[in-house]
This record gives C-alpha cells, structure tokens and sequence, in this order.
C-alpha cells in the first residue's frame, strides 16, 4: 500500500489504482502518517518544509468537532461528464439525421395512401364552363380597326444614301 | 509549482539545512542530458483529480478525506498567508480557521476550480477579515490577488515565518531529509531527485535512468520510505495513536 501511496502522490496511477490507494490511505491512521511523511519530504527538498514535524493536530481536533458535512449527490446535468456526453449525443444524433436525409437524395417518399388501390385519384383539372360564341365576338369587336395599327417591318432600316 | 524543465544539477551537499535539497549528480553528470519531451499522461489521475476525489469523499461525509487535504496544504496555505500576517501564531490560527470554513463550505464546492485555488481564496479572504477585525490595514486586492494563488508556490520572496524555536525545530527536519536523501544509493537519489525537484514523470525518469517505469516507481517509493524511517521518530506518533 505505501508503494501505491508514493505513486499516488506522483499522479502515476490510473483511476481504479487511485481509488484504491485513496480508500486505504483514508482508512488507515498509518497511511495517512504516511501521505503526511511523503510530503514532507517532497517540500523540505523543495525548501517548503513544515515548521514542526507533527500533523496538523489543531486543525483536526476543530475538524472533528465539526458536525460532519453531507453535500446533497448532485443532479446527473450538474456533472461536466454528464453534460458533455449530452452534448455529444445531441452533435451525433444530429449529424446522423442530416445524413441520413441526405442520402435519401432528397426525395420525398411517395406517399402511402397513393398506393391503395381502391381509392380514386382525384381530378386536379377544374372543368371550365364552355365558352360562349357570342362572348367571344363581342370581345373582338371592342378590339381597335386594323389601321390603327402601325405596320411594323421586322427587316432592318436601309440608310439614305 | 515545481519546475518541468531538467535542471543543471551540480554536486552540493547540503550544508546549510533550511536551503533545498541539491542532488549530487550521477556519474557523468545528468547536467549533460537532454530535456525530454512530454509523454502524454492517458489514464492517469492527475494531483488535482486526487484532490476531486478527496473532496467527493469529503462531500460524502468522510472527514479522513478532508483530513488528507489539510495534511497535504497546511504547509502551502500557511506560507501563502505569511504574505498578509507576520505572526506566526495568528498565522496558524487563521490557516486553521480557512480549513473549517472550507470544510463547511465543501457542499457548495462544484470543482469549477482546482479545491487549492478555492482553499487558497478563503484562507486569503479569512486573513483580511481578520485583520480587519483586529483594525489593522487589510491588503488590497492589487497588493495580493488570491487568483496569483494558484501559481504560488515558490520559496523566493516569502518571508520566513518562522520562530527561533521552530526555526530550530525546522532547521533539524531538514537537516534529517538532507542527510538521508545524501546517503541514499545513487540510483534512488537520482530518482527522488527527478521526480521531486523536476517534476519528471516516470516515463520520462525511465528514459532518462534508461530503466522500467516499473523500476522508477520502486526507486522513488524506496528513497521515501529511507527518508521517512529517519522522520518518523521525530513525528512521535505511535501506531494506533490518531494521527
């Protein structure tokens, strides 16, 4: 335990080790001399040791005398984990339905009611009143005379020589 | 923060014992050898998700958790807080203060930061209200930013805050660190001395010491363990004692 203790310390175990070695240190009163000892000896190489060699017995004596904290478990949106794997679900689901849109090549599927048989298509042509005769010569006649008109030649004007 | 670089290591034993630890350097000279890269870090837990979950356990109801985080920055919050006070005593009184409060405050800790950065601005905010409780000037904000705190860890420019009485007290702990780590085999000198003063990885100590990782881990658990069977009669603490 204290060989995972020192690399604990060092940030050189992987998560579960960690956990491990956290759980053994907060359980034992001599690995937690030990968690102490180790760095004290990484400050006092540093030139940051401790005043005294002893642990911090005042702050822990106040520490114990406190009633015990119980931080209410946090809502799984709360964790940054949670939130990103949200996040990431939601780009991926996206992403996945564009795509998919777009290989369908943009065609609509027809739809399912076209395809039963017993229904009758329905007319899309609206049946116009026939036109009267009469209607229609009346119309021509409000129409101006033909020398109203002003000939109009398609051909290019020739210049005056 | 300690240095990432390799330093240029010269032979020096450690005369004056209060001064940090300066490895003698391997035959040949480590000064010699070239930095190495950074090794990406995959899988493991860095110091401070160690902290995280500490404070989660803490969160949970476990005072060892919290325990281990006092142990571990009592040193550091005091030394940070000898920049707002000078009394060593009322130092220690406040820096007990600062744990409490956090302890209470742990509910509302979310991890937005790192738990140091959050602990080092309550002991900064409990130092000036309590120097403004005495009616003494309190620092300002531009004075000391308790933001400048996540980067404080560097001895240059700290006042010592010591007592002739703890002077002495500490002058001995590290004279004891001193002499143990000088009488180490070299390979486990040259080991702790990477990893402690250089902040190398085991991946890049192995390189370096051209040896297993799983080698540099025994190394450095060994050179500890030396030094801490010479520690341990001064810590005075029996077995089923309590701390």
């Amino acid at each position: 335990m204290t060989q995972e203790i020192s690399s604990l310390m060092d940030g050189e175990l992987g998560a579960q080790e960690a956990a491990h070695a956290l759980q053994g240190c907060c359980a034992s009163e001599e690995h937690k001399r030990t968690w102490y000892l180790y760095h004290v000896i990484g400050d006092s190489m540093r030139g940051q040791g401790p005043r005294r060699l002893s642990l911090p017995g005042g702050v822990l004596d106040a520490l114990h005398a406190q009633p015990t904290v119980l931080a209410p478990r946090r809502k799984l949106l709360e964790t940054t984990f949670a939130r990103v794997s949200l996040a990431a679900a939601a780009s991926v689901a996206t992403v996945g339905v564009v795509g998919w849109i777009g290989t369908q090549g943009g065609q609509v599927p027809e739809p399912v009611i076209a395809k039963n048989a017993n229904l009758q298509p329905v007319a899309n042509t609206v049946s116009q009143p026939a036109l009267d005769v009469q209607d229609y010569l009346a119309v021509h006649r409000q129409m101006p005379p033909p020398e109203l008109y002003r000939q109009v030649n398609n051909r290019a004007a020739v210049p005056a020589r | 923060m300690r240095a990432k670089g390799m330093k240029s290591l010269s032979f020096i034993i450690p005369q004056e014992a209060n001064k940090p630890f300066v490895a003698p350097a391997a035959q040949g000279g480590l000064a010699g050898l070239a930095p190495t890269t950074k090794l990406p870090l995959q899988g493991r837990m860095s110091d401070r998700e160690i902290d995280q979950q500490l404070v989660e356990k803490a969160q949970r109801g476990d005072k060892h958790a919290f325990e281990m985080l006092v142990t571990k920055y009592q040193r550091k919050l005091e030394r940070l807080l000898s920049r707002v006070i000078r009394d060593p005593a009322e130092i220690e009184d406040v820096a007990q203060e600062a744990f409490i409060k956090a302890y209470r405050a742990l509910p509302n800790f979310r991890g937005d930061s790192a738990f140091y950065t959050w602990l080092y601005r309550i002991g900064i905010n409990t130092a000036k209200n309590y120097l403004i409780a005495l009616g003494r000037r309190a620092p300002t904000s531009t004075e000391f930013d308790s933001e400048e705190a996540e980067g404080f860890e560097d001895a240059a420019g700290l006042r010592d805050i010591n007592t002739p009485e703890s002077e002495l007290a500490s002058k001995q702990i590290a004279q004891t660190v001193n002499d143990a780590i000088a009488a180490l085999p070299e390979e486990l000198r040259t080991a702790i001395t990477l990893r402690e003063l250089d902040g190398l990885s085991y991946e890049e100590i192995a390189q370096i010491m051209n040896c297993p990782i799983g080698t540099v881990r025994s190394r450095i658990f060994r050179a500890r363990e030396a030094v801490a069977e010479k520690l341990r009669p001064q810590l005075g603490t029996s077995k089923d004692k309590r701390w």
